[in-house]
């Protein structure tokens, strides 16, 4: 599923973070490590955001060779959303929407499990950081992704958003999209095992 | 407290503005030889303390400067990262004001030094009136920025009086105008500072040259033009590339992403064609209106393709604008402004493409 080959980010001459060699299989997988270890660039390099060296490969899409077909596999929720401030969140659905080719009806079912179906209207600079933090979790879901990054979902989301986004993940996993978490809190599952992996030592390793 | 409020504040100003500086340097200082340009000043200093109508644009002039200032400082005192600076609601009224004066006043410099210099000379030539009210309204203008920013750390519990209207011109938003948006959205007092700049540099370069424009003329007025926007790439740039860093995520065609910054430039610069159109038809065919236009387009697509190398900081690119400034007009008196138009774009277009995946935005840049 996610393939990493030479993989290395540097900031200037500091290595953040460097994965030699690893394949993961299809699956759950829940990110760990200290702040400051590299969580957050490696999502952003896997999902495209940033620069590096070396090669990633998701179900056999590369950035470098096919940036359209990749990135319409690999969906990404930031961990702290900024949107600009003059569009709604209805204008960022109905944008997603038509880059991610996905349907309405999708949109419209996201939004109401995760609850923003009642401001969707309103423009995102009103909207408090858990409101941005719904929005961007309907975002990361939106289309046919294969690979969903989510990184600290938990953050700033009520009880009941986190319970439906467990329940979101279950039903997106069933349907054959795996997912890379991470998250400083506990991910508890009822019927589905997560596989833990941690950055240590600069580089990704199985736990 | 008050060296902090200078970094914070003062320092950032003229970091954003050097682009804005420079320019008005080059203009004020760069086009005439030594002698030329202390006699051009001289008869500037003159004129405002001598004759009420020059003396009344003048306080139209340092208005409008102090209207930056104060548009700046209000802007930056409401940043997130500034958040800190509302602690000096616990600080007494008159320390308050004293350190936020002092702040304004290192932003309003420049042309406080100018303003000095109009004073002592109206004093030693006797025009004791003029001199007096430019005195006077120098510190008003100072005191005014105090004011204002005074009420903006001391009212976060109160309704403001007045509020700019949002303009939204459309409901349903297309990818392509993202950037006209924010620009009506977000950046209402920049845009509308560089579109006025732009048409009054228009108006005094055409009322210089009603009867016949030489192509000289021509040449200095488009990079003139082009110089008054330089720095809608580089806020552009990291607005998308900041702001709006999801698009990466998304499927989107190189060259779609690249349309977004062509389409916003050709709007941008569409009053300004107006104008030509409606005011100059009469010496300037509409070929070379059209030429014109496009090479605008062209040399701002170029500069946002500058934006995408690496460690292209603030500083950097003034000196780029600044250097691209001279080779332009050579390359424009030498070449057929078709022919220009269409290099650069190829130049912007082969280096957009060709820099997009390596650009990494650095949140230092902002």
């Amino acid at each position: 599923m996610l393939v990493f080959e030479d993989y290395k980010k540097q900031f200037g001459d500091t290595t953040i973070i460097s994965i030699p060699k690893l394949e993961l299989s299809p699956g759950v997988y829940w990110l760990k490590g200290e702040n400051g270890s590299g969580k957050t660039t490696l999502i952003k390099s896997i999902s495209g955001l940033i620069p590096f060296d070396g090669r990633i490969s998701v179900a056999g899409q590369d950035i470098r060779t096919n940036r359209i077909a990749y990135t319409s596999i690999v969906n990404y929720a930031e961990a702290e959303p900024i949107f600009p401030g003059f569009l709604t969140g209805t204008d960022l659905i109905r944008f997603y929407c038509e880059t991610k080719k996905a349907n309405d009806g999708q949109a419209r079912q996201l939004a109401g499990v995760l609850g923003v179906t009642g401001y969707a209207d309103n423009k995102t600079g009103t909207y408090s950081s858990g409101m941005a933090k719904k929005l961007s979790l309907v975002l990361g879901f939106l289309g046919m992704p294969k690979f969903i990054m989510l990184d600290e979902p938990l953050i700033t989301l009520d009880q009941q958003s986190v319970q439906a986004l467990y329940e979101l993940i279950q039903q997106y996993y069933a349907a054959g999209v795996s997912f890379l978490i991470t998250s400083h809190q506990d991910v508890f599952f009822d019927n589905l095992a997560t596989t833990r992996l941690l950055i240590k030592d600069k580089t990704l390793v199985v736990v | 407290m008050s060296r902090v409020l200078l970094k914070a504040i003062a320092a950032r100003y003229y970091k954003v503005n050097t682009g804005f500086f420079l320019l008005l340097f080059l203009l004020l200082f760069c086009l005439l030889d030594g002698k030329s340009t202390i006699a051009l000043h001289y008869g500037i200093i003159r004129g405002i303390t001598s004759s009420f109508t020059a003396l009344s644009v003048a306080l139209l002039v340092w208005a409008i400067y102090n209207f930056k200032c104060i548009s700046f400082g209000v802007k930056e005192i409401h940043r997130p990262e500034n958040s800190f600076l509302f602690r000096l609601q616990s600080v007494d009224n008159k320390r308050q004001l004293w350190v936020l004066q002092l702040c304004h006043a290192a932003m309003y410099l420049p042309l406080l030094v100018y303003a000095a210099i109009v004073v002592i000379i109206g004093f030693t030539g006797h025009h004791y009136l003029h001199a007096c009210i430019f005195l006077v309204y120098q510190l008003l203008m100072c005191g005014i920025g105090a004011a204002v920013y005074f009420n903006q750390v001391n009212s976060t519990f109160t309704k403001p009086a007045i509020t700019l209207p949002a303009f939204d011109i459309s409901r349903k938003k297309h990818f392509l105008f993202y950037l006209v948006h924010h620009s009506l959205f977000s950046l209402k007092g920049s845009f509308i500072g560089i579109k006025l700049f732009s048409l009054l540099l228009l108006q005094g370069m055409v009322a210089a040259n009603s009867d016949t424009l030489s192509k000289e003329a021509i040449c200095v007025l488009i990079m003139f033009l082009i110089s008054a926007h330089a720095l809608l790439p580089l806020y552009y740039a990291r607005f998308i590339e900041g702001d709006m860093s999801f698009l990466r995520n998304l499927p989107i065609p190189v060259m779609r992403r690249m349309l977004i910054y062509v389409v916003t430039y050709a709007i941008i610069f569409l009053p300004e064609l107006l104008f030509l159109l409606l005011n100059e038809h009469h010496v300037m065919p509409l070929q070379l209106t059209l030429s014109l236009y496009a090479v605008a387009v062209s040399q701002l697509t170029f500069y946002t393709a500058l934006q995408y190398l690496k460690s292209m900081q603030t500083e950097r690119y003034t000196m780029f604008v600044f250097g691209l400034f001279f080779i332009n007009l050579l390359l424009l008196a030498s070449f057929n402004l078709w022919f220009l138009f269409a290099v650069e774009g190829v130049v912007a277009t082969v280096m957009f493409v060709r820099l997009y995946d390596g650009y990494e935005y650095m949140k230092s840049e902002k």
